[in-house]
């Protein structure tokens, strides 16, 4: 019961605090981004495609070079465990309970049997991943349509998911680590592992005819791929086709 | 009513009911069957394969493009720039279009090793007259699954044919809508289409 009514006051605090993305009537999928801020996103766009050629790819890449495939897996396999603190909060704030197991499974096992989750046996169990965090919450409370917004540093987001990355900050064992041992070498291993598994996409995005905009209409499309659970609705087809008929 | 009668509604009735899921193959069997016979042509040419990209290119646009409507999919991704076009200037940029995202598939289809990589999930409900998607997964070598869903539609003549493919929620369409439009708009869709065939344009995803 408290936590019903402690939710309930989560909710209309958040809505009152971000009341005009709530108000947001247009239907995404006929209006293809929300994206009124483009002209500062675009700066910081530039300024982060800056930082990333000058200090972040080439660290990724030296990372890259000198890693090992199946090290790299592992490395990638360990932070992703360590996101489970987050995504059970969040499966509880969303009640989705049967997925809450699942994931507690998957990270007992990984942990215990994976060596603190370097070894992803779940999913060779057939254990299923789910990623959950605040701003997926916060969408499915309702908050689904959030204007884009680009972050220093951290790139794509939206207003909504920049409110949900500073819960999020508080409650992952990364950060809780960083702040209680002054440790900040394991965000830093995060950021450059994460870093190194996109760089297949550089070519990709450099040829891209508007990088911008190819980042942020993929971004924004993954995104809504996991608040739906990998089960979006269809793009509007039929919008599309009567801009070119009309 | 005499029997005759009876066995002849019936008859009608039957043959009324009967030829439609029998002629008109559904979009799971299609992926399911295309996806086979690509796997079964990929591992006949196993060795002419490496190094040869044009192999490759060859077996994917063999099973994939009679499977598609491109014409279809260059229509939704040219929106509002397509307005004026004649249909032989879309379906030229549909042909540039398609062959430019085979070449970019076909890379990636050559790595392909065993048939169990790829998943093809039964159907759900939310399956209409018109559209339907086609859910399927790809394991990666990591063991991860990436899902990969292929949208079909029924065109005039009945059939069914995918326009558009979804990666992890990330739509063809959609994605090159935002690329392509503004090109068309700003140099034409003639001028598009020798960028896409010249290589100068890439669609990749």
């Amino acid at each position: 019961m408290r936590s019903v009514i402690f939710r309930r006051c989560l909710v209309v605090a958040l809505c009152g605090l971000v009341a005009a993305g709530c108000a947001g009537t247009q239907n995404r999928h006929t209006d293809p981004v929300n994206d009124p801020w483009e002209g500062y996103n675009r700066k910081m766009h530039a300024f982060n495609m800056g930082v990333d050629k000058a200090v972040l790819r080439p660290l990724a890449k030296g990372y890259d070079t000198i890693t090992p495939d199946p090290l790299q897996r592992g490395i990638g396999n360990f932070f992703r465990n360590l996101g489970y603190p987050v995504t059970a909060l969040n499966q509880v704030f969303q009640g989705k309970f049967g997925a809450l197991g699942e994931s507690t499974d998957r990270f007992i096992k990984n942990t215990v049997f994976g060596l603190f989750g370097f070894f992803d046996v779940a999913t060779a169990t057939g254990i299923p991943f789910h990623d959950e965090d605040f701003g997926q919450t916060m969408a499915g409370w309702g908050w689904e349509d959030s204007r884009y917004f680009v972050l220093p540093i951290f790139g794509p987001s939206t207003v909504r998911d920049t409110l949900g990355r500073s819960v999020y900050g508080t409650v992952h064992p990364l950060n809780i680590y960083a702040r209680e041992e002054h440790e900040y070498w394991p965000i830093a291993v995060d950021v450059v592992q994460f870093r190194a598994q996109l760089l297949f996409r550089d070519e990709q995005v450099a040829a891209a005819y508007d990088p911008y905009v190819f980042i942020r209409d993929a971004w924004l499309q993954r995104r809504e791929f996991l608040i739906y659970d990998g089960q979006p609705p269809e793009p509007d087809y039929d919008a599309y086709l009567q801009e070119l008929e009309e | 009513m005499n029997t005759r009668t009876l066995a002849l509604m019936l008859a009608t009735l039957l043959a009324a009911l009967l030829p439609v899921p029998l002629l008109a193959e559904g979009p799971v069997d299609i992926v399911t069957a295309s996806a086979n016979r690509l796997m079964e042509k990929l591992e006949a040419n196993r060795d002419e394969l490496s190094g040869n990209p044009e192999v490759a290119r060859r077996l994917v646009r063999e099973e994939l493009l009679p499977i598609m409507d491109t014409t279809y999919s260059a229509r939704l991704i040219l929106g509002r720039a397509g307005r004026g076009a004649t249909p032989e200037q879309v379906t030229a940029f549909a042909n540039a279009m398609s062959t430019s995202l085979i070449d970019r598939y076909a890379t990636g289809v050559a790595e392909f090793r065993r048939r169990d990589q790829l998943e093809v999930m039964p159907m759900r409900g939310d399956a209409n007259e018109r559209m339907t998607r086609v859910r399927t997964r790809v394991q990666l070598p990591d063991g991860q699954h990436v899902p990969v869903d292929y949208v079909f539609h029924k065109t005039d003549d009945g059939q069914w044919k995918a326009f558009d493919v979804i990666v992890e929620g990330i739509s063809y369409v959609t994605t090159y809508r935002n690329q392509v439009m503004p090109q068309v708009e700003s140099l034409g869709i003639d001028a598009v289409t020798e960028r896409l065939k010249s290589g100068e344009l890439k669609l990749e995803q």
